[in-house]
């Protein structure tokens, strides 16, 4: 039943705790660690695809899982002293102006273009996991829609999109804060809003037009596969010029075709062009996270990375030099 | 004759879906039908699921198996998020910030252990699968995001470097395009074989 | 700050201390905070569901009705009933019928979805490239353009052949041809630069989760001591 209900989207946010009978360590930590639904999507879709490349090469060395513990506790203590050090000790940067990419000046001209009258579907499709991200994105752009008297409603798909839209609105100061709408069933339920043109289906909310009457579709997102159900199921029923996304970081890869395609008209990525826009759209960006942090944190994992490529191509240099001399 | 119904009945639902999204919108009525069942299904299905991990760790607190103490705090826990949101309501402000307040800090934190256990394997990363264009490709192009991802560089505000940083970010669009076709091809080549009764996800 | 921010407060401070506890092993603390977070997340969806689908889409046509039952309100009915039989270990195979019917719908929205979502647009964007307006600028060829549309071809082919090459020659050690490991290779490089967009677009998601809910401990240590 699991994959069923998993390609519904209504089940539940976590995966079901590991039963006694999994005895080995790794397989209780990979269950236990992709916990979140988007986590467990990313990390199986790069799972398989990786896997699938391996066969053809030589098998890959099994990791030492002695060693495996000693690794995570000095590197995870390292990077959370580094990180909690910049956050006590070094000031967030000031904004700086930067190249503003072709996505981001597209969806800020699509912005604009958003009139008083002109109604807007918000879909908040996100995880209280990632919403520190998505709220600092799509608050500055909810306060521009609110300033200029567009007519806006917004439809959560998720249980716990119901307290994150509270959390939205009162971060982006709207007041009072609007009715958020629940639409049950996952990708079923999005395709029947997409075909309901006469709004007669009993299982769309009262209260929701039908997405044909609204000017744009704005998708607050987390998940790539869910970014795809929205894009297969309710855009070929719509036309193109509808969509709008503002996507965590970890889906940017999944949105590049569907806007180079034209099924999204622009898109944000991130908070540093959520930031970016916020201020094309005359909006104060909001400060989260400390970027001077996170800047820390991709530091750490450039020298990781390089650290790892030099001890590889160490360690292939002196199985050479063995070979070589036996 | 037990088996085939639940083939059939698989075939006839995904052929009237099919029928009726190109006789649209004579079909409209009949479509609108189906779906309804479906989120119903759908939502009992995730029901049912509920009730059978209830039902595993109930028997293993009454055993008093190993463990058994992690399945009184799932039970306990669900419980009260329940029995909470059908006596105050799933829209009660108070009852949605007792639950916002578990599951917002849980999940943020389970999702930024992830960004730690990353740093440490990526460590091993090369040792474990080797050197090949896959591997090397994905190294430099990591590093090359991790750099853009900075910032530092877009900051110059130099043109000719700015149309360099635009190709590199829209140089994942060919993987993507080509991974995303790849996938959408193998997804319509299983529909059609559990429209067509090859395929049995629901069970022999 | 009141006494229940102070509480929430605490709480959030404690499971993010659970929950980082995994650097030390997987032990009983990790666990709990895992538990929990299940037992909440299924109890607040459970009661979601029953409040927002089951009541208003199963129970109240059937209560609309004056508890005549109509076909339409009572065939979902009888497949939830089969569902649920699936609790009981004797009558597992009577919840097969709601699933195969479930499957169908499923099967059929990702027949008609992936055709018109994904592969048609993605693909018609690909031939689109090489329309004679993009690639003729006043009748003289545009080769930026012209290079970029066979850039993306080429690019896409050889994902794709990878694709293919590794699902059908599985095992395959035999020798193979100059140009099937040259594509194969092509294609891998755009694969490897895909995966580091998508390595690094996690770990920034990630990073990003960790230092917000560090800052909030941050935010609420400084508020408990300067009160």
């Amino acid at each position: 039943m699991e994959p069923i209900v998993a390609e519904v989207g209504m089940q539940p946010e976590v995966s079901v705790p590991p039963e006694e009978s999994e005895t080995a360590e790794e397989q209780r930590v990979a269950q236990d660690l992709l916990l979140l639904r988007s986590q467990k999507e990313r990390a199986e879709v790069l799972r398989n695809l990786i896997a699938e490349e391996g066969k053809a090469f030589p098998p890959a060395h099994k990791p030492k899982s002695s060693h495996k513990s000693w690794y995570r506790l000095v590197i995870g203590l390292l990077m959370l002293t580094a990180l909690i050090g910049t956050l006590l000790f070094v000031p967030p940067p000031a904004l700086k102006e930067g190249a503003v990419p072709a996505h981001v000046i597209a969806l800020q001209e699509a912005m604009q273009a958003l009139g008083a009258g002109d109604k807007v579907l918000v879909v908040l499709d996100y995880q209280p996991a990632t919403s520190r991200e998505m709220v600092s994105m799509a608050a500055p752009v909810l306060q521009f829609i609110a300033e200029r008297g567009v007519s806006w409603q917004l439809l959560v798909t998720q249980p716990s999109g119901l307290w994150l839209a509270q959390e939205l609105a009162s971060t982006a100061g709207i007041t009072p804060i609007p009715e958020a709408i629940y639409l049950p069933g996952g990708n079923l339920g999005v395709f029947a809003l997409a075909i309901d043109q006469n709004q007669s289906s009993p299982l769309l909310p009262s209260g929701l037009s039908a997405l044909n009457d609204y000017r744009a579709i704005l998708l607050l997102e987390d998940s790539g596969s869910q970014f795809q159900v929205w894009m297969e199921q309710a855009s070929p029923w719509l036309g193109k010029g509808r969509f709008l996304a503002l996507v965590a970081k970890q889906d940017a890869a999944m949105v590049l075709p569907y806007y180079d395609s034209g099924q999204v008209t622009g898109y944000v990525a991130g908070t540093q062009e959520g930031a970016l826009m916020a201020q094309l759209l005359g909006q104060q960006p909001m400060h989260l996270p400390h970027e001077r942090a996170l800047q820390v944190g991709l530091i750490i994992m450039m020298v990781i990375l390089i650290l790892s490529m030099i001890t590889k191509a160490e360690a292939d240099a002196t199985g050479r030099r063995r070979e070589e001399k036996t | 004759m037990k088996k085939a119904i639940p083939i059939l009945i698989a075939g006839l639902s995904g052929l009237l879906v099919l029928v009726a999204l190109i006789w649209q919108p004579q079909l409209a009525g009949w479509l609108e039908v189906v779906l309804n069942w479906a989120v119903i299904i759908a939502s009992v299905a995730a029901l049912v699921a509920m009730a059978t991990l209830l039902l595993a760790h109930t028997r293993k607190i009454i055993m008093v198996r190993h463990g058994f103490i992690y399945s009184v705090i799932l039970i306990g826990a669900f419980l009260v998020s329940f029995v909470g949101g059908m006596t105050a309501g799933v829209e009660n402000p108070s009852y949605l910030r007792w639950i916002a307040a578990i599951q917002q800090p849980a999940e943020a934190s389970l999702l930024g252990l992830a960004a730690l256990v990353m740093a440490a394997a990526a460590l091993r990363l090369f040792h474990q699968r080797g050197w090949s264009a896959l591997t090397v490709s994905f190294g430099i192009s990591a590093l090359v995001f991790l750099v853009l991802g900075l910032g530092w560089l877009q900051a110059l505000q130099i043109p000719q470097l700015d149309i360099v940083i635009g190709y590199l970010e829209a140089l994942p669009l060919v993987g993507m395009r080509g991974l995303l076709i790849g996938m959408g091809l193998g997804a319509l080549l299983l529909g059609l074989r559990i429209v067509l009764g090859l395929e049995r996800p629901y069970g022999e | 700050m009141n006494a229940l921010d102070v509480i929430i407060g605490l709480i959030g401070f404690a499971l993010t201390l659970m929950v980082f506890s995994y650097l030390l092993g997987y032990n009983f603390f990790f666990r709990a905070a895992l538990y929990l977070l299940v037992g909440i997340s299924s109890g607040y969806i459970a009661a979601v569901l029953i409040t927002k689908v089951i009541l208003p889409l199963l129970i109240a046509p059937i209560q609309a009705h004056n508890g005549q039952f109509s076909p339409l309100t009572v065939v979902p009915l009888l497949l939830c009933l089969l569902l649920v039989l699936m609790l009981f270990p004797r009558t597992v195979s009577a919840g097969k019928l709601p699933l195969a019917f479930l499957v169908g719908v499923m099967a059929a929205l990702t027949i008609a979805g992936v055709s018109r979502g994904t592969l048609a647009p993605q693909l018609l964007s690909i031939v689109n490239r090489f329309s004679p307006s993009l690639v003729q600028t006043d009748g003289e060829p545009a080769w930026g353009q012209i290079l970029e549309a066979v850039f993306i071809l080429l690019g896409v082919v050889a994902v794709l052949f990878t694709f293919h090459h590794r699902t059908h020659l599985k095992g395959d050690t035999e020798a193979r041809s100059g140009l099937v490991e040259g594509l194969s290779s092509v294609g891998q490089v755009f694969i490897g630069i895909t995966f580091g967009m998508l390595f690094v677009g996690f770990y920034t998601t990630a990073l990003t989760a960790l230092i917000a809910q560090l800052g909030t401990i941050k935010d609420f240590i400084l508020s408990l001591i300067t009160g």
